[in-house]
């Protein structure tokens, strides 16, 4: 119950959201920036350890309500679903396969740069997945987190909690005002799963596309349901075998590292020493 | 004898938790949305019954071996869905907050979180920064191109 008494912490969230509410959304060019990046940035601006603001305590606070104020984010989201159940349903078939392209999209884009820039087997880890804490326990699970894999999507856990919103939403803002995209599918593409990151890319489509609002809100929230129901069973069983393959395949290509040219010759480093 | 259903601490101190988080929203309709201060409340209380029941949901018997996530958004989909009573009443009252001002509350406290993982993030090497900005974005465009494919051959667009 001490988290709820916790009113020093709650304070600074207040004094975040009434400072990013009253910056308001931004347009630099092409970018629109929101309420809910701020949040993100003045928040951890707030909790860096040389500032001495907020104790130990206070972030493991922070880090328990999280998942807890989600719901009530979770049930804005689903209620703008429920509505247009009907239109979803006509675009069902899109629905479903577009989830193809969320669970590919990580590996087809992230994993020939992991394997160029010389990363071992935490490429595995890294690029199966969005990376959030159901894909850290699947790894966790099958290779341990000190394995390279663990190490992998640690780190991908780690650099989506720090910049994942701030990065999707300024990345959606900046597609979306490219015009590449029908405004229905750029809201599918923001059903990513991870709700905070999703949450970012939705409003910048909005922002772009205030006349769709329902429709986008209705779109990404599908996406986004499926996608945390299935995500699970789809990394476990298709996503993480798949990265192992193109891993396994494509490693002829990786970048040496140095260590890996000193593991591969192993009898000069012995007559040396 | 409710404990022997579900802990009715850890349900306690959630919906206090969640009453904490709507005020925060109620701030930032007021201020992001210009919404006035009944119209919000009143908003952010039917948000807030919604969320509670999947909560709720999600901590019975056998249902918990569903996510809170399925629940809250399950249980928000079916309450707003032409098919279920009151539900033109639910969507309405919800919509007097709108959706933006959602997000910082739940944002804030992840951001108030962040300085204890910041040590580690300084320690990863700097080339997972590209790979996870690749990731993030791959998930993303891929969908979307998928997505746009799709609506195309439904002729949606």
């Amino acid at each position: 119950m001490e988290i709820v008494k916790n009113w020093k912490l709650h304070l600074f969230a207040a004094v975040v959201i009434a400072i990013s509410e009253l910056i308001g959304v931004q347009r630099i060019g092409i970018i629109v920036l929101m309420p809910i990046l701020y949040a993100t940035v003045i928040g951890g601006l707030i909790s860096l350890p040389k500032f001495k603001l907020l104790s130990v305590k206070d972030m493991d606070d922070a880090s328990e309500i999280f998942p807890i104020a989600l719901s009530l984010l979770l049930a804005k989201i689903g209620l703008g679903v429920g509505p247009n159940l009907p239109m979803l349903l006509d675009s069902g078939g899109t629905l479903f396969l577009q989830l193809i392209g969320h669970f590919a999209g990580t590996i087809a884009f992230a994993l020939p740069v992991a394997l160029l820039l010389g990363l071992g087997r935490e490429t595995i880890g890294a690029t199966y997945s969005l990376g959030r804490e159901v894909h850290v326990s699947i790894i966790a699970d099958k290779y341990g987190l000190s394995s390279a894999e663990g190490r992998g999507v640690m780190a991908i856990f780690i650099c989506g909690t720090v910049f994942g919103a701030l990065w999707t939403g300024v990345l959606s803002s900046v597609v979306a005002g490219m015009d590449i995209f029908h405004p229905f599918a750029l809201a599918l593409g923001a059903g990513t799963g991870s709700i905070s990151m999703s949450a970012a890319a939705m409003g910048s489509i909005m922002a772009y596309y205030p006349e769709h609002s329902e429709a986008i809100e209705a779109y990404a929230g599908a996406s986004n349901i499926l996608a945390n129901v299935i995500g699970l069973y789809a990394a476990m069983f298709v996503t993480l075998p798949l990265a192992r393959v193109c891993y396994d395949l494509l490693d002829k290509f990786r970048s040496k590292t140095p260590e890996d040219v000193d593991q591969e010759k192993p009898e000069i480093a012995d007559q040396e020493g | 004898m409710m404990d022997t259903i579900l802990d009715s601490k850890k349900l306690q101190k959630i919906s206090l938790l969640l009453v904490i988080t709507a005020l925060l929203t109620v701030i930032g309709n007021i201020i992001g949305a210009g919404a006035n201060l009944v119209d919000s409340l009143q908003g952010i209380s039917v948000i807030y019954a919604v969320a509670m029941v999947g909560v709720v949901l999600s901590m019975l018997p056998v249902l918990n071996k569903l996510s809170v996530v399925f629940w809250v958004c399950s249980f928000a989909v079916i309450a707003s869905a032409p098919f279920f009573p009151g539900s033109v009443w639910i969507s309405a009252m919800a919509a007097k907050v709108s959706f933006v001002p959602m997000g910082p509350p739940t944002l804030a406290y992840a951001g108030l979180a962040l300085g204890k993982d910041i040590p580690m993030f300084k320690k990863l090497s700097w080339k997972i920064i590209p790979v996870a900005l690749l990731v993030f974005a791959g998930t993303f465009l891929l969908g979307a191109i998928v997505a746009q494919f799709g609506l195309e051959m439904e002729g949606v667009i």
